[in-house]
């Protein structure tokens, strides 16, 4: 048993951990491996801010976003908004996969500070998929909440909603 | 602009009476200021883009550490991680406080208001796959002596993160059988308290020394491994698994149990699992040969949209209940209970929910009592204890929860009707 212990202990910090993606793989991951990832910052003014609020019907504490594209050649495939919030006393940093119609495809967790027990699983994520900004996701109801990880599973819901609503207003306003 | 148009315009208009070498003067002047102001606009606009790309990197920098790609002190991208990391300290808790009315309507509860639980949560992050947490409990007040209230060790141990298949828990764990006691935060489930076959049929909140192993595979999440066994001597009557706990307060480890358990998330809104602990629980103590204690369980979790149904079944039984009955002589032990319980809740929006629960559970559904006094075994049986709950949640935030019920109690007139409060927090 002793020794079974050691070898854990050695061979456990010899590894990686699993959780990051970095945001151009996750867009080449889902839009295309051959597709082109730039990145846009985005400043919002108070106005935009409202406007994004209002449609997400959740409060947006940040007017800076970076926001990924997507391209094949002059042809937009998608984005991916970056968004941070606070799930228990840590952050975690999802990545948004939104394409040109507004439909989130996917949702992948860049970074998770939490115990991984908190982290959301994929298929916990999947639900998500073909959400926008005229769907409600509402925790509990829309949503299914997550056994045992309530505050990650609230956390990505709202993520979700802002991502999407800051995604709408930038391109309404010409900044992407 | 418009006035640069209205001053060209001016000019065209004045040039008339102007010297043609006055005119062109003018001219070139105009020229070199709109430039000027060209290049100051190009200027604040290129300044003001840096600095968006400048917070835009400190911020996702803040965000994310690791996304840092170049070296530090020297060190590779993976070595030098760790000085990128956030606080590695993380601090988190919950609790609650209950007010339980007896109704006197089969025998004379007191009415009680209690500090039920006041939990904190400390973990470290050694590195990404060491991390170390634990669970510190203040129930019913806290420690006082010759009180009822107690602070306990719930959880302290670390976790070795290898791959998604196979991880490592080493040192003080919660034992992972039953639904609650993995899940044991008032916001995880609606009535005021736990059901009851998962406090006597499984003793949640059940905690002991050991080593634990867990991964995924597919959509099949395992753990198994082995703790300090239960302790005989300790528990009888309905308490013969709950009073057989022995905490991790130095266990005796004479004998050590297995433990196992699988969850298969089988559709996207319904999650199976069951689990087991089994294992000797004499721990080399006179009298206590081949006593040993085990406990299994099925369950399953519904949720979609507003409806959320959680459904278990528990059995519990001791081996060698000759020896266990010699032992607590003229005591009843029990041999066998078993338990399910069936909730159901609907949320009506995100604030407030309405629930319902039934249970039916016997912990002493075969007893045995060694008589001294005549030298021989006597068998019984209790009744089932059949518990109605029908209650109310709000939430005023995701975190905070208010909870009311009235506990409806069938069980041959030993235990009160009884209306619950509680307010119930996490962090």
């Amino acid at each position: 048993m002793f020794r079974l212990i050691l070898l854990l202990l050695i061979s456990s910090s010899l590894l990686l951990s699993k959780v990051l993606i970095r945001p151009d793989e996750a867009m080449r991951a889902h839009f295309g491996k051959d597709a082109i990832v730039s990145k846009k910052n985005i400043l919002l003014v108070k106005k935009d801010i409202i406007e994004a609020q209002k449609i997400a019907k959740r409060k947006i504490k940040d007017h800076l976003f970076r926001i990924f594209i997507a391209k094949k050649g002059n042809i937009v495939l998608g984005y991916g908004v970056l968004h941070t919030s606070k799930v228990r006393t840590k952050d975690e940093t999802s990545m948004f996969l939104i394409g040109t119609n507004g439909k989130l495809k996917a949702i992948e967790i860049i970074a998770f500070y939490e115990p991984p027990e908190y982290l959301p699983p994929k298929r916990w994520l999947k639900q998500f998929s073909g959400s926008t900004t005229k769907n409600e996701l509402k925790l509990k109801q829309d949503i299914r909440s997550i056994s045992g990880a309530t505050l990650s599973a609230r956390a990505i819901t709202d993520s979700t909603k802002i991502a999407l609503s800051i995604l709408e207003v930038a391109r309404k306003k010409s900044k992407i | 602009m418009k006035k640069l148009t209205l001053s060209l315009m001016a000019i065209t208009a004045l040039s008339s009476s102007l010297q043609a070498d006055e005119m062109s003067d003018i001219k070139a002047q105009l020229k070199a200021l709109t430039q000027k102001m060209n290049d100051i606009e190009a200027k604040n606009e290129a300044s003001s883009n840096a600095l968006i790309e400048e917070v835009s990197a400190l911020k996702t920098f803040n965000a994310i550490p690791e996304l840092a790609s170049k070296s530090y002190t020297g060190l590779g991208y993976a070595a030098s991680k760790v000085f990128y990391s956030k606080s590695p300290l993380s601090i988190g808790g919950y609790g609650k406080v209950d007010y339980i009315h007896y109704t006197d309507d089969k025998s004379d509860g007191k009415d009680e208001a209690d500090n039920y639980r006041a939990i904190f949560y400390i973990g470290y992050k050694f590195t990404d796959n060491i991390i170390f947490n634990s669970e510190i409990e203040f129930e019913h007040g806290g420690a006082k002596t010759g009180e009822s209230g107690y602070a306990i060790v719930e959880f302290a141990a670390v976790d070795f993160l290898i791959q998604p298949e196979f991880n490592v828990r080493l040192g003080h764990v919660l034992v992972p059988v039953g639904h609650i006691n993995l899940q044991h935060e008032p916001t995880m489930f609606n009535a005021v308290n736990r059901p009851e076959t998962e406090k006597y049929i499984i003793p949640s909140t059940w905690h002991e020394n050991g080593i634990l192993t867990y991964g995924t595979f597919g959509n099949v999440d395992y753990t198994a491994g082995i703790v300090a066994g239960l302790n005989a001597a300790n528990g009888n009557g309905k308490n013969s698994w709950r009073g057989a706990r022995q905490g991790g307060r130095d266990s005796k480890a004479e004998d050590f149990a297995f433990i196992g358990r699988l969850d298969w998330h089988a559709l996207e809104s319904l999650d199976l699992s069951t689990s087991i602990f089994t294992g000797d629980s004499g721990q080399s103590q006179a009298g206590l040969d081949g006593v040993g204690h085990t406990v299994w369980e099925v369950h399953g979790v519904y949720k979609e949209g507003p409806i959320e149904l959680t459904a278990l079944y528990a059995n519990a039984t001791v081996d060698g209940e000759a020896n266990f009955a010699t032992f607590h002589a003229d005591t009843a032990v029990s041999s066998e209970g078993t338990g399910y319980y069936i909730n159901a809740a609907y949320n009506i929006n995100e604030k407030w929910a309405p629930f319902i629960r039934y249970e039916n559970y016997n912990a002493e559904e075969e007893t045995l009592t060694y008589n001294t006094a005549t030298a021989s075994f006597v068998n019984g049986s209790a009744e089932d204890t059949k518990i109605t709950a029908l209650g109310l949640n709000y939430r005023p935030h995701p975190n905070v929860i208010l909870k009311a019920d009235y506990l409806f109690y069938d069980n041959k007139g030993t235990d009160d009707d009884r209306l619950e409060l509680s307010m119930g927090y996490i962090f």
